[in-house]
């Protein structure tokens, strides 16, 4: 009973896991629905900085 | 609109991890090296051993390492911002199995069963928010175009994601610390100490450059802490060896052997001398058919190690049988003697009483046939006694009572006693005392007798003819005495005389003289002897010309109790 209840929980981990990657793929490489930070200028400052 | 011409950025990336974006080589070399031998690694548990549990939640933990490592490496080298923004999504999951692996492994390691349902469920419970919320801008917020960094923003759920390893971290280390608590062997204490502390650097070298990255945005400090994973799997190759954790034969030298062909190969990485990397190649593949050879040495020399154990753990097993059979064979022949004697002795007192006429006169040929069965229960009477013996002495009941006694005096009235016996067998009976001191000894009066007198009696036996000669002796420097039997009869061969004083052995030409016995008189006597702090021993010139026994026992010196 034990076991099961631990398999069980399992899998429902490992669905909601391939589901969550799924919809990351979906929303990132074939939507590309995420937002772009940019400059006002719209151009990226050349000089890199970690400050 | 990204343009990747304005940063430089190299667009065409081989597999997505392999461009001019990655500027230090060492970043494939703190990538590539922890994830080739982790495999490297998790393969060869898998391989001998793909049933084992350990094994298969190792090999996890591996693979989720190795996809956190190859899809960090994508973000260094590829310039593809969707690419960016996935594969930084991607991180989380990795991390976060790498964590739910190490505390799943350190509970099976230390309990040998899966982790409570009560605590998957917890688990489950608190990655739920990370499983719905990955894909939002609660994970990345941007992509960062505001520099040629090519980074992303980290959302709130980097940082709960952290909050759950600091929780799944803090559970190993209460599992390991119950594990040590509850365990009272020394070495599965010791075995536990090292593996929960090598998962818990490793985990903690790993997290730190994350962490730090993230906080800091500085990422190349985590480069370091992923060259933490070999440091980890060299500790468990040596866990493996040294308590046979994953019972793995030869992962010692496999590991090795791997580690340096990887050394070797990285510097093809880190070069671009052309006759450098033509000379790192022929060396990687000298090292990995040295390599095979060495591993298959071992190999064959842990089987034949294994081969010895096994054989030694059976003889084992057959030597503690043996020990039982041996135990109830005497406990056997102590019962069976027991009962023997009883009715021997009736026979014996029957036949004493029919032959002297207490039952009315015998005829002649009654009389003789009393005489037979009289002789007959004695000896028998005397080979159940040296049965019994036997299974004191090896039960260890043996009973010596000591005392001060003239040893003299009591082998001179032993011979008396059995000169009657010799006499009628036509032997001459001589006895002779040569003592300068007291020839007082401190030992069982009725044991010495008993052995002098099976000595005695085993000289007449194999003496068809001639004398037999009792020497009482001392040597008051050697603080010894001695009682030497020196008979004319059928000697002993140099292997008889070696063997004479074990059980059941009787002189090879005992049969030319017609003589019965068990062959435990003198195993008797020497073991009895043994035990009241003296030795016998035996000598003869050869076969046909007599033997002669000698006693020894401690001599007291000065004392002289009376006759």
């Amino acid at each position: 009973m034990l076991n099961r209840k631990g398999f069980i929980i399992r899998v429902l981990f490992l669905i909601c896991l391939v589901f969550s990657i799924v919809a990351t793929y979906y929303k990132t490489i074939v939507l590309s629905d995420y937002e772009v930070l940019t400059n006002e200028s719209g151009v990226p400052d050349l000089e890199i900085s970690y400050d | 609109m990204i343009d990747p011409i304005i940063c430089s950025w190299d667009t065409s990336a081989f597999l997505l991890m392999f461009s001019d974006n990655v500027s230090e080589n060492f970043v494939y070399y703190s990538h590539l090296l922890p994830t080739l031998s982790a495999l490297v690694f998790a393969g060869v548990l898998l391989k001998q051993d793909f049933k084992n549990r350990l094994s298969k939640i190792f090999s996890l933990i591996v693979l989720a390492f190795s996809g956190w490592c190859l899809s960090d490496l994508i973000l260094w080298a590829d310039a593809n911002p969707d690419h960016i923004m996935f594969f930084w999504s991607m991180l989380i999951y990795f991390e976060l199995l790498v964590y739910i692996g190490s505390l799943y492994f350190i509970h099976y390691f230390i309990h040998k069963k899966p982790l409570n349902w009560k605590v998957e469920l917890l688990i489950f419970v608190a990655t739920i928010p990370i499983f719905l919320f990955a894909h939002t801008p609660l994970n990345l917020s941007a992509f960062d175009y505001t520099n040629c960094l090519k980074e992303a923003l980290e959302g709130p759920l980097v940082l709960y994601t952290y909050l759950i390893e600091i929780f799944l971290t803090l559970g190993i280390f209460i599992t390991a610390a119950i594990g040590i608590k509850n365990n009272s062997s020394e070495r599965t204490r010791k075995e536990i100490i090292l593996v929960s502390l090598g998962m818990l650097l490793f985990l903690f070298a790993f997290s730190f450059g994350n962490i730090f990255g993230s906080i800091d945005t500085n990422y190349e400090l985590g480069q370091f802490g992923l060259l933490a994973a070999p440091i980890f799997m060299g500790l468990l190759a040596y866990i493996s060896v040294k308590f046979g954790t994953f019972h793995l034969k030869s992962i010692g030298a496999e590991i090795l052997i791997v580690t340096i062909i990887l050394l070797i190969i990285s510097i093809l990485f880190n070069t671009k001398v052309e006759h450098i990397r033509v000379i790192a190649g022929f060396t990687a593949f000298v090292t990995g058919i040295l390599g095979y050879m060495l591993i298959k040495g071992v190999k064959r020399e842990i089987a034949q190690k294994e081969e010895i154990e096994r054989l030694a753990e059976n003889l084992k097993e057959a030597n503690d049988k043996l020990k039982v059979l041996d135990k109830m064979k005497s406990e056997f022949v102590s019962i069976a003697s027991h009962q023997l004697r009883s009715p021997l002795t009736s026979i014996r007192g029957y036949a004493s009483m029919l032959s002297e006429g207490s039952y009315g006169k015998l005829t002649q040929k009654a009389q003789e046939i009393i005489d037979r069965i009289g002789e007959s229960a004695k000896y028998m009477a005397l080979s159940v006694e040296d049965y019994l013996n036997v299974s004191r002495i090896e039960a260890g009941n043996m009973k010596y009572e000591l005392s001060d006694f003239n040893l003299r005096d009591v082998a001179e009235k032993v011979t008396d006693e059995l000169r009657p016996v010799a006499l009628k067998k036509g032997l001459v009976m001589v006895f002779r005392s040569d003592c300068d001191a007291s020839c007082s000894v401190h030992a069982d009066i009725g044991k010495t007798r008993q052995i002098l007198m099976n000595l005695i009696d085993n000289s007449m036996k194999y003496t068809p003819k001639g004398t037999i000669t009792v020497v009482a002796h001392d040597d008051p420097k050697k603080k010894k005495m001695y009682v030497t039997i020196q008979d004319t009869g059928v000697g002993m061969s140099k292997e008889t005389q070696e063997e004479v004083f074990e059980k059941f052995v009787r002189a090879k030409n005992a049969n030319n003289v017609n003589v019965t016995g068990t062959g435990l008189g003198l195993y008797v006597a020497k073991k009895m002897i043994n035990d009241m702090g003296g030795s016998v021993w035996s000598e003869s010139e050869g076969e046909g010309k007599g033997s002669t026994f000698h006693i020894e026992l401690p001599l007291i010196p000065g004392k002289n109790p009376a006759r």
